[in-house]
């Protein structure tokens, strides 16, 4: 009822603010709202940003839960580590930024982002798509393997036996009907996965950098930038509100209700994919 | 311990004893299953039936609790021999199960993956040929040969179970194992089965588990009685149905037939 509430609250204050320009225009640095542009940088960089983290998220999550559901034994080690995989669900991502931020600054890693130019002894700026997007694929994992292991255990043991009694090898019966069989359940996992990062902002706000546009050479769109931005700083729509909200750093109330409202839709969107493709599955089995 | 018929022998189990923990399923066991033949084994449920017909393709393999000692052998040779590959046992001693467990795919697809599996280069009208004689052979092919890209889950139940077997007989194993096949079916399934069946044996050795007496009798060469975990009795089907060996037996037969 109340989040039913933020929804109706959110969308008459933001639906005025969304028009063409709004979608199609950068944001400009302007204390008057009029001047300060629109949100199209934030928005490539929500999904940006969530392509990066799921698509490192994805494959080894995917690889552990196949792993942890399939191969792992019931003792003290695979115990143990189900167990980190619970806390680290339940761990702020603001923790996880400030350790993205530590590891991606050691100039070792500045391949990820860039040197800071004009210190001596060497260190990255640690900030960029790829620094937060692998950020957030750490911080997403844990939910994504456990919804993957879900998926994978709940494939009834009838289907392994199945292929067993034909002569097929575990891996192959895994890759060939278990995992299949799993898909809908590892999907639904992943688009979860893709909601959370695209609502977060802690990480964004020390990972990704402070500027409100991708700072990579411009134009963007160019196939030959495309690597240069990745490894450069931008923002996306969730710190957009922040730095646009007058409860934040800004004065443009009404563009921070719009990117909102934007936002909100861009993940009710994500959730009908995952009723859609819920149901794709469940009338496959009947 | 018996004669068979033209003397081949399939498979071997000497003195099988299993486990699941500490709770003893089997206890020395020991038969030979001849080639070419049916063997039923029936006997009250829990005494020990499926667990020994999941010792011949090492599917009590997947179970960790399980513990066996003993020996079985497939045309002589040991399949719980160190160096065995198991997926090669299975590929040979099939087995099909009690509940029909098509995979969530079309009709050919069940057929032809056991098949694209064991030999990556078949496809197109070599694979069609494999899956069409397979589910000839299972007679099945009448009622789906317009269903063929249709769910394997859409058919009915006892399609369901000829479909499993069609799958099984597209990648050519030598024994067939069944746990209890007919028992989720109608009789007029049960009988387009039993039918299969008597044809397979020509050119496959079947064992078949059975809560159906009747089927047991009408379908297998030999029969093996097992009570508590033990095989009581095993003997062509037709000397159990008239004068079995052991009393235990007799009171087993003739109680389920009043
Ligand atoms: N997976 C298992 N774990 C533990 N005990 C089992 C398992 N499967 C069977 N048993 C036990 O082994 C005994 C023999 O079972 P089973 O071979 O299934 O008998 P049947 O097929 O003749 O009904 C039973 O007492 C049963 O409870
Ligand atoms: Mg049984």
């Amino acid at each position: 009822m109340v989040c039913f509430a933020i929804v109706i609250y959110l969308f008459i204050k933001g639906i005025g603010a969304i028009d063409w320009a709004f979608l199609t225009q950068d944001p400009q640095p302007s204390l008057r709202e009029e001047l300060s542009g629109g949100i199209l940088a934030p928005m490539v960089g929500t999904i940006l940003l969530t392509a990066v983290g799921i698509i490192v998220a994805f494959p080894w999550a995917l690889a552990t839960a196949t792993y942890l559901a399939e191969y792992a034994e019931d003792n003290f080690f695979f115990g143990a580590l189900r167990l980190g995989i619970d806390v680290l669900a339940g761990v702020p991502t603001i923790v996880y930024a400030i350790f993205g931020l530590a590891i991606f600054s050691l100039p070792e890693l500045a391949f990820f982002s860039s040197m800071v130019e004009g210190v001596a002894e060497g260190k990255a700026f640690g900030r960029s798509f790829l620094v937060s997007g692998i950020t957030m694929a750490v911080m997403v994992l844990p939910f994504v393997i456990k919804s993957c292991e879900e998926a994978i255990k709940a494939v009834p043991q009838t289907f392994r036996e199945a292929a067993f009694a034909l002569g097929v090898s575990k891996w192959r019966t895994i890759s060939r009907v278990i995992l299949p069989a799993a898909r809908p359940g590892i999907i639904t996992g992943t688009i979860l996965g893709i909601g959370r990062i695209a609502g977060d902002t802690a990480i964004v706000w020390l990972c990704l950098g402070g500027s409100m546009n991708l700072t990579g050479p411009q134009p963007w769109w160019y196939p030959q930038n495309w690597g240069a931005t990745l490894q450069n700083a931008g923002s996306t729509l969730t710190t957009f509100i922040y730095y646009s909200s007058p409860a934040g750093e800004g004065n443009s109330p009404n563009k921070a209700f719009g990117a909102g409202l934007v936002l909100i839709i861009i993940i009710l969107i994500l959730n009908t994919l995952v009723d859609y493709i819920g149901s794709i599955g469940k009338l496959k089995e009947e | 311990m018996l004669n068979t018929v033209n003397g081949k022998t399939k498979l071997h189990a000497r003195e099988l004893s299993a486990w699941y923990g500490r709770t003893p399923a089997l206890k020395k066991v020991s038969v030979t299953i001849p080639a070419n033949s049916i063997v039923g084994l029936i006997g009250p449920s829990g005494c020990g039936k499926s667990t020994f017909l999941r010792c011949l393709n090492r599917m009590n393999d997947l179970i960790r609790s399980f513990k066996l000692e003993g020996k079985i052998t497939l045309d002589e040779k040991d399949i719980y021999a160190p160096d065995t590959d198991i997926v090669l046992i299975r590929r040979k001693v099939g087995m099909v199960f009690q509940q029909p467990n098509p995979f969530p795919m079309s009709v050919f697809d069940n057929v032809a993956f056991g098949v694209r599996e064991h030999n990556r280069g078949v496809n197109g009208k070599k694979l069609e040929n494999i899956v069409v004689n397979s589910l000839k052979q299972a007679n099945l092919w009448d009622e789906v040969k317009d269903k063929l890209p249709q769910s394997g889950l859409s058919l009915s139940g006892g399609q369901q179970q000829r479909l499993c077997i069609a799958r099984l007989l597209a990648v050519k194993p030598e024994v067939i194992l069944l746990d209890e096949p007919c028992s989720a079916l109608d009789p007029l399934s049960t009988g387009k089965i039993e039918e299969l069946l008597l044809e397979l044996k020509k050119s496959y050795t079947i064992v078949v588990v059975t809560h159906n007496l009747g089927q047991a009798f009408r379908i297998s060469d030999y029969i093996g009685f097992f009570l508590l975990g033990q095989l009581v009795e095993f003997g062509p089907a037709a000397e159990l149905a008239v004068k079995p060996k052991e009393k235990v037996t007799a009171d087993y037969i003739s109680g389920h037939f009043g």
